[in-house]
């Protein structure tokens, strides 16, 4: 009897500590200087990882009240998230198509979409592998069995990939021993690590990754141009601190930021 | 209705044929290996056996991402282990013995426990008659322990198949998403979602459900079909 007693009130006492952590909010707490801090929420194409983090962190350390919760993806998945209710003040996006689909549903908010930055497709194969690739038309050639792509519909980065192959005409043959990741990072690291003889990623990313090595550009226009929108979304909780980054976001100091890793502006 | 016919007409079925055909390949290996697996650990140290018996559960245990990561690096290209099987013509990786091999992994430990806990419930007296009757344990193990637990041999191939089925974590990891090769239903529901075409995705849960809820029907259908026979109720 004694002893199910013990364990009524332990798992109580549980539940209760458990409640109390999740219910603790730091709304309304502030730092130092005496302004209320804000978390803003970025929901951010994956290509944009790494430069992205950097330029928060530039903004956060002139302005200390300010951090970023930022949400990375593949631009389809991301608007599909926010369409069905996902919660962002911002979405940065690798493609205007998916901007475009978040403004014919009303989420958009006007007069605050503006483009970034632009980038550039690359072929990539593994750093271990001898080069024989000069063409997208090598890319059906027999020694490439296996060859990684974003998926078309989720991934913008698939979908440049699907124009650029088929502007010489060698879409179906390469779709059909294509690996689609959900995302442009996924692409990546199927080629990092060799499991794919060659894949369709931007140029930031390959410079990022030293598992990878660039086997050529292609040409831009063979796609249609990669520019990276951002905006306002009006389901946004932080909207002025948002707007005040994404101002940010446009001006000098972020862009050198992103020419850094290979970004070029989008003027 | 005219939608219905114009989705229908234009629909891409092969991701049903690829979950069947996996499911099915998989099945037959988790079937024998289940009730092997059950009937090896019966018979060991008790040491031994917990060793085992944890090892064999835990690919039900671990997520199904973990367990991916694991045979990516078995198979894949980034480990020595890898590069050896694949100079040696065996390149898995995003193959459809791939799928196979995740969707095996993982419904093994459903098929193994199955069977393990009806061999440890038969009345080990009678076992033993037979032992002292001079049966060797193989024909014990195909004249009495199998036939007796038939309802639960039953129970564990759906379970497993059903396992096998829904499979998309660990078949994600090694498979990847390869239309009409590796892209099994549970993944078509994801990549049409995540591509906005909700039509899609809506169809494959539909149809995913259906055969869910036949796969379960038949389990509790044959079991008691066969459970019949152990009550005596069916013969004269």
């Amino acid at each position: 009897m004694g002893q199910s007693r013990i364990a009524v009130v332990l798992m109580l006492a549980v539940a209760l500590v458990a409640g109390l952590v999740g219910c603790s909010s730091t709304d309304g707490a502030s730092d130092t200087t005496g302004a209320p801090s804000v978390v803003i929420t970025i929901s951010a194409a994956a290509s944009l990882t790494d430069a992205l983090n950097e330029v928060t962190a530039a903004y956060t350390a002139e302005n200390p009240n300010v951090t970023f919760s930022i949400n990375y993806g593949a631009s389809g998945t991301l608007e599909e998230q926010i369409s069905q209710g996902a919660v962002a003040d911002i979405f940065f996006s690798a493609s205007k198509k998916y901007m475009d689909a978040l403004e014919d549903e009303g989420l958009v908010v006007e007069g605050t979409r503006s483009n970034v930055v632009s980038n550039e497709l690359v072929v990539v194969v593994p750093a271990d592998r001898a080069l024989s690739l000069s063409s997208l038309e090598d890319l059906a050639g027999d020694s490439f069995e296996i060859v990684a792509l974003g998926d078309p519909e989720a991934v913008p980065a698939g979908k440049y990939a699907e124009q650029s192959l088929a502007s010489v005409g060698v879409s179906e043959v390469v779709l059909a021993k294509a690996v689609r990741g959900s995302d442009v990072k996924g692409v990546l690291t199927y080629v990092a690590t060799g499991d794919a003889d060659a894949g369709i990623v931007y140029a930031t990313d390959a410079l990022i990754n030293d598992d990878v090595k660039v086997a050529f550009i292609i040409p831009s226009d063979a796609h249609d141009p990669i520019l990276c929108p951002a905006a306002l979304l009006t389901v946004g909780e932080n909207q002025e601190a948002a707007r005040a980054f994404l101002e940010y976001l446009m001006g000098d100091e972020a862009t050198v930021i992103f020419e850094s890793y290979g970004f070029s502006a989008a003027g | 209705m005219d939608s219905l016919a114009t989705v229908i007409s234009g629909f891409d079925f092969r991701p049903l044929l690829v979950s069947l055909k996996t499911a099915g390949a998989a099945i037959v290996f988790v079937f024998a290996l289940g009730i092997l697996a059950a009937w090896w650990t019966l018979g060991v140290s008790e040491r031994v056996k917990g060793w085992l018996d944890s090892i064999f559960t835990l690919p039900m245990v671990l997520p199904p991402t973990v367990v991916g990561f694991f045979l990516l690096v078995v198979f894949g290209r980034s480990t020595a282990v890898g590069e050896f099987l694949i100079d040696h013509g065996l390149r898995l990786i995003f193959s459809w013995p791939a799928t196979v091999i995740a969707a095996a992994v993982v419904s093994f430990p459903l098929m193994y426990r199955t069977v393990r806990g009806a061999f440890e419930q038969l009345d080990q007296d009678m076992l033993d008659a037979a032992r002292t009757l001079g049966q060797s344990e193989w024909w014990i193990f195909r004249k009495l322990m199998l036939p007796m637990s038939w309802p639960s041999v039953a129970a564990g191939t759906m379970l497993s198949f059903a396992r096998a089925l829904g499979e998309f974590g660990a078949t994600l990891f090694v498979a990847g998403n390869f239309p009409g090769v590796t892209q099994t239903m549970p993944i078509a529901v994801y990549f049409a979602w995540a591509g906005g075409d909700l039509t899609t995705a809506g169809v494959w849960v539909a149809i995913i459900v259906v055969l869910s809820f036949a796969v379960v029907f038949g389990i509790d259908a044959c079991t008691a079909w066969l459970s019949r026979f152990k009550k005596g109720e069916a013969l004269g």
